[in-house]
């Protein structure tokens, strides 16, 4: 199995495709609860909480609706966590499956370059697939 | 009546060794003198935390806790409460108290199944 690129992943929101996502990112990271007892000389732990947030960057497209309602989302309020598919590889169902809530979109707009739109986004909730 | 206490070694383990009976009488002339009216100390104070210990740990201390009727028996605490301590100096501290709850133990829910639990003990002495 050769080493997967960029050109193999996609970016799905509420369901549908982002069309020009340039990049995608996401940081899962989880709690170590401390069980040292008095006696030992080494730490020991036990899992605790996991959490997740992750970002993306996207050419901004206003006749792609995923694009769209990616970056809308941040002004929409009692929606609540919308579902984001992370997929790794389209041909071999490599993906993660998270809801998630948008937290920052900045849109920077300059001379002779393309509008790439960079949005945050938290997990709320279990993910669900894997890598 | 006790109740033995779970051998389970703690996190955290804090004592406060007991007092001397010493009554210090002091003169109108600012001299004065002590009088002990004991040869034991009383009152040590015992806290410990056990943090990130599992429910059903929680639930053992807690039963110990009914079992002794709150801070009415004497609880007898196993050595894995001494861990950690030289055996010279837990012997110091513990000496010959009859230890009794001081107080509630307080369960803090952390992750799922998992809890701290904090127990303060009072060692006392019995006529």
């Amino acid at each position: 199995m050769a080493v997967l690129t960029g050109t193999s992943g996609e970016l799905r929101f509420q369901g549908n495709r982002v069309g020009k996502c340039r990049e995608f990112s996401l940081d899962i990271s989880r709690d170590a609860l401390e069980t040292t007892v008095l006696g030992q000389w080494d730490r020991t732990y036990i899992e605790g909480i996991r959490g997740a947030t992750g970002s993306t960057t996207v050419l901004y497209d206003r006749d792609d609706v995923a694009t769209r309602a990616l970056i809308n989302s941040v002004f929409r309020n009692n929606d609540g966590p919308q579902p984001v598919d992370l997929v790794l590889s389209t041909a071999i169902g490599a993906e993660l499956k998270v809801n998630a809530i948008v937290t920052s979109v900045s849109t920077p707009v300059s001379v002779g370059a393309v509008i790439a739109c960079s949005v945050s986004f938290q997990v709320s909730g279990p993910m669900s697939g894997g890598f | 009546m006790s109740t033995t206490f779970p051998a389970i070694p703690p996190t955290s383990r804090n004592i406060t060794p007991g007092q001397y009976p010493v009554k210090r009488f002091t003169s109108i002339a600012g001299t004065g003198t002590s009088r002990v009216y004991g040869s034991q100390p009383f009152g040590a104070s015992l806290d410990l935390n056990f943090a990130n210990v599992s429910d059903s740990v929680a639930l053992a201390i807690c039963e110990c806790y009914d079992l002794a009727r709150g801070s009415y028996d004497e609880v007898v605490l196993p050595p894995a409460i001494w861990d950690g301590c030289d055996p010279a100096l837990a012997s110091v501290l513990a000496r010959d108290y009859i230890w009794r709850f001081a107080d509630q133990p307080t369960v803090a829910s952390g992750v799922p199944g998992t809890s701290s639990v904090s127990v303060k003990f009072e060692g006392q002495r019995d006529s």
